[in-house]
């Protein structure tokens, strides 16, 4: 098997587990939808406030959904026995775990992105301001799950590890929301979003290549 | 390394210790090529650990390993692109399909030469799993589950790759049947020049291969008085 088809070996796998267990994908999109429908109820239909809070509540409700879904990112394969044998084949450990990130975003961050359209219109986002958040979160999901697959594998066999998954990553996650929310801030004032979505790309490449190796070695440790 | 045949592995004064305890030190052993280790010993006396810590999944204490015959000093880590390991847990994907399952291991292992699915099916027959191919691994018997590690290592039987086999407890849930099949998966493993450790409370009796026992409770520290 290939540098490439050990990542698509695990890419694969979780995709077909994703599809026979759909409501961990489903729950996840629900959260993002139903926490983001909570703001009108408590902040009034004022359409003025909704758009200038819009951006930030999209945000935050996307870094909570993503944050929801880490946990169960090592968990099952730890409980089964899957991982032992992912560690003990001998393939690298990178880039399955790579495979599974490129899976887990599949099945998390892009719902997000395609329902996204119909929450910006809820929050009536100024005019021509969706592909700034559209590229934004494409950009920004894969930081997030990246940053939270390290912590997710730190804290795995842990018993508070959802709590504590949640402790490390938010910390971590304030660039990525700060940027992020920050593009769309920025187009809707009239200046060029593209410094932040520079900076966002930025981060997506670093997390690409620095994610995987650490959340594999913090596996190994796991695993012991 | 990887594909080599199985030549030799020489392990010399390793040591483990789970939770500051030490389980036991000074344990040497030498694989040959064709050859079966039994460990035996009682619960908690760090059988699966031992097998863990050869491929690097915990960490050793003290000691050394050598490959090949070169005897070039290895870590637990570097042998894992030699080795079928059988872990404690089921290994397997509940929502998948025994077949499914046991392609997705053997495309791992790389034991499915060529990707044919045919001898994926040909090995869950082998392994008396052929009426259960569509079925979810979770509504497998625990019996069932050993089996489908069996067909696992029909295939590398065939495929001729990783020649070093460290099973844990492979037979504990097997039938009569079962155990007669692992035996003789066994022997034809070690006939082909390959080896293995099993580290098992019951008989395993490899077909027309001998095999010697090594008493882990022999290596456990003195009790310290006080």
């Amino acid at each position: 098997m290939s540098e490439l088809g050990t990542l698509g070996w695990a890419l694969a796998r979780d995709l077909k587990l994703a599809l026979r267990r759909p409501g961990d994908g489903l729950n996840v999109l629900g959260f993002f939808v139903l926490s983001c429908s909570m703001f009108p109820l408590a902040v009034g239909p004022q359409r003025e406030w909704l758009a200038r809070i819009g951006p930030g509540v999209i945000w935050v409700a996307a870094l909570l959904a993503v944050m929801l879904a880490l946990p169960r990112l090592f968990e099952h394969d730890h409980a089964d026995g899957t991982l032992d044998a992912m560690v003990a084949s001998g393939r690298s450990l990178p880039l399955l775990v790579a495979g599974k990130l490129v899976a887990a975003w599949l099945v998390t961050g892009l719902p997000l992105i395609v329902v996204s359209p119909l929450l910006a219109l809820a929050f009536s986002l100024p005019d021509g301001m969706l592909p700034v958040l559209l590229a934004a979160l494409l950009l920004g999901t894969p930081v997030l799950l990246g940053i939270g697959a390290v912590a997710a594998a730190l804290t795995l066999g842990v018993k508070a590890g959802p709590t504590l998954v949640a402790l490390l990553c938010l910390p971590l996650y304030v660039p990525v929301l700060v940027f992020g929310a920050g593009a769309v801030e920025a187009g809707a004032a009239g200046l060029s979003p593209y410094p932040h979505l520079a900076l966002l790309a930025a981060g997506m490449l670093a997390v690409a290549l620095a994610a995987p190796p650490l959340a594999a070695q913090a596996l190994r440790i796991s695993v012991e | 390394m990887t594909g080599a045949r199985f030549d030799r592995l020489a392990a010399d004064g390793l040591a483990l210790a789970r939770g500051g305890r030490r389980l036991f030190a000074g344990v040497a052993f030498e694989l040959h090529a064709g050859e079966l280790i039994l460990l035996t010993g009682p619960n908690g006396c760090g059988k699966s650990s031992l097998l863990r810590a050869l491929l690097g999944l915990s960490p050793l204490a003290a000691g050394r390993l050598a490959w090949g015959a070169g005897a070039v000093a290895v870590r637990g880590r570097d042998l894992c692109p030699h080795a079928m390991y059988q872990g404690h847990a089921a290994g397997a994907k509940g929502e998948l399909t025994a077949h499914e399952n046991l392609a997705l291991a053997a495309a791992l292992d790389g034991t499915n030469i060529g990707g044919a699915l045919a001898a994926v099916d040909g090995a869950l027959d082998e392994a008396g799993l052929a009426r259960q191919r569509d079925v979810e691994a979770r509504r497998l018997s625990q019996g069932q589950r050993q089996r489908l590690h069996l067909a696992r290592l029909a295939l590398a039987t065939r495929a001729g790759v990783r020649p070093l086999w460290l099973l844990d407890e492979p037979s504990a849930a097997l039938d009569r049947e079962g155990s007669a099949l692992l035996g003789a998966l066994l022997g034809r493993h070690l006939a082909g020049g390959g080896a293995a450790i099993v580290a098992t409370h019951l008989p395993i009796a490899p077909e027309g291969a001998a095999s010697r026992t090594l008493a882990l409770d022999a290596f456990r520290p003195a009790r310290v008085a006080g």
